[in-house]
């Protein structure tokens, strides 16, 4: 063993930790080396005198008012959800706005309805949702039990017949009366998390 | 979660009060020991929560809200010390240096035992390794990745730090 094993080994030897031949090779090596048996010497001294130091050191008493000045408001929470049902329902009026266009221009022309604006259409719909649940969500524990369990019930009931509608695109694409039981579907989901966002920011 | 800290990440200033009651001793200690200066511990220590009341909307509750405490406020110490290193290398590099990181004469007001004074007059690299392995039960290797050092330096640091105290305590 050389001086450099000593000190990797040092602290799994004062843990207990080497098995006995190892054991024995350090203890060997720190009896001839002056330079390891310094080493050793300090961690034995220092190891008691260390574990025996306060953990805690109370500060000055007016360290807290110098830390009160610096804490810079934070936003409500209810201003939080208002920001994103804002959000959200921009979304909503710019996915009912392109669900309108297509309409209007499908009427004249049979257009398929997996053209470019139909991912677009849906997107804004995906995207109101989400943020409107997001919101929704870290303000779950604002509402009772029971609304949380109607809502997860009706979501379920909607995000169903949303997976059922796009199931059926899927298979004929050129289906206007799915496309508009689809686009429904979705108003109905969005409309239901604004009405239960805006509860929660009452309560 | 305690209510405490829901409360706090709410922006209930009375509650990070608390919050702080409950916690400021340790981590004064800490700032105390890494930086060996009363007056700059207590501005750390200002600092660390006034950084927890900013990041705390952050705070997850994955670990013990004590634990997430003291790893930002270790990171807020390395990050302050680094960039003192840093003004000290520019400043003292072309005439000594070795300055920055010499003993100090004499430590600051506010430590009494005996080992804390030694600590305190202990080189600032050396200091910080010793306080975060043999007080704070840190690896090396997580001492390495948050002192932006190889693991050998901590390693060597340790040791080096180990002798000072124990000539400082022979005296």
């Amino acid at each position: 063993m050389i001086c450099n094993d000593v000190r990797e080994r040092l602290d799994d030897y004062l843990a207990g930790a080497l098995d006995d031949e190892m054991r024995l090779a350090f203890e060997s090596h720190a009896a001839a080396c002056p330079e390891c048996s310094a080493d050793l010497g300090a961690a034995n001294v220092l190891a008691p005198l260390t574990a025996a130091l306060p953990r805690s050191i109370e500060p000055p008493a007016d360290l807290w008012s110098g830390i009160a000045g610096r804490l810079a408001p934070r936003r409500p929470a209810r201003w939080r959800m208002a920001a994103l049902a804002a959000a959200a329902a921009i979304l909503l009026v710019v996915a009912s706005s392109a669900a309108t266009l297509w309409f209007v221009h499908s009427r004249g022309e049979p257009v398929p309805i997996a053209n470019n604006s139909t991912p677009a259409i849906e997107a804004g719909y995906v995207d109101a949702s989400a943020a409107l649940f997001r919101a929704l969500d870290s303000e779950r524990s604002r509402l009772a039990p029971a609304t949380v369990a109607t809502l997860e019930r009706n979501l379920a009931v909607i995000d169903a017949a949303i997976a059922e509608s796009r199931a059926a695109l899927a298979g004929d694409p050129d289906n206007r009366a799915l496309a508009a039981i689809l686009w429904a579907s979705y108003r109905q989901k969005v409309a239901l998390l604004e009405q239960v966002t805006r509860l929660a920011d009452q309560t | 979660m305690t209510e405490l800290i829901e409360r706090a990440r709410q922006g209930d200033d009375t509650a990070f009060g608390a919050l702080y009651r409950e916690h400021a001793g340790r981590i004064h200690a800490l700032c105390l020991r890494l930086e060996g200066d009363s007056g700059r511990a207590d501005e750390l220590t200002q600092d660390v929560f006034v950084r927890a009341w900013e990041r705390l909307t952050t705070f997850r509750g994955e670990s013990a809200f004590s634990t997430w405490l003291h790893r930002l406020a270790v990171n807020l110490v390395l990050t302050d010390r680094r960039s003192a290193w840093r003004r000290a290398r520019r400043e003292f590099t072309a005439e000594d240096p070795g300055l920055y990181e010499r003993p100090r004469e004499a430590p600051g007001p506010g430590l009494r035992l005996d080992l804390d004074q030694a600590i305190a007059a202990l080189p600032a690299g050396a200091r910080a390794v010793f306080v975060l392995h043999d007080v704070e039960g840190y690896q090396h290797g997580e001492i390495a990745t948050l002192m932006g050092v190889a693991e050998g330096t901590s390693k060597t640091q340790l040791f080096r730090a180990r002798r000072l105290l124990r000539k400082a305590l022979d005296r």
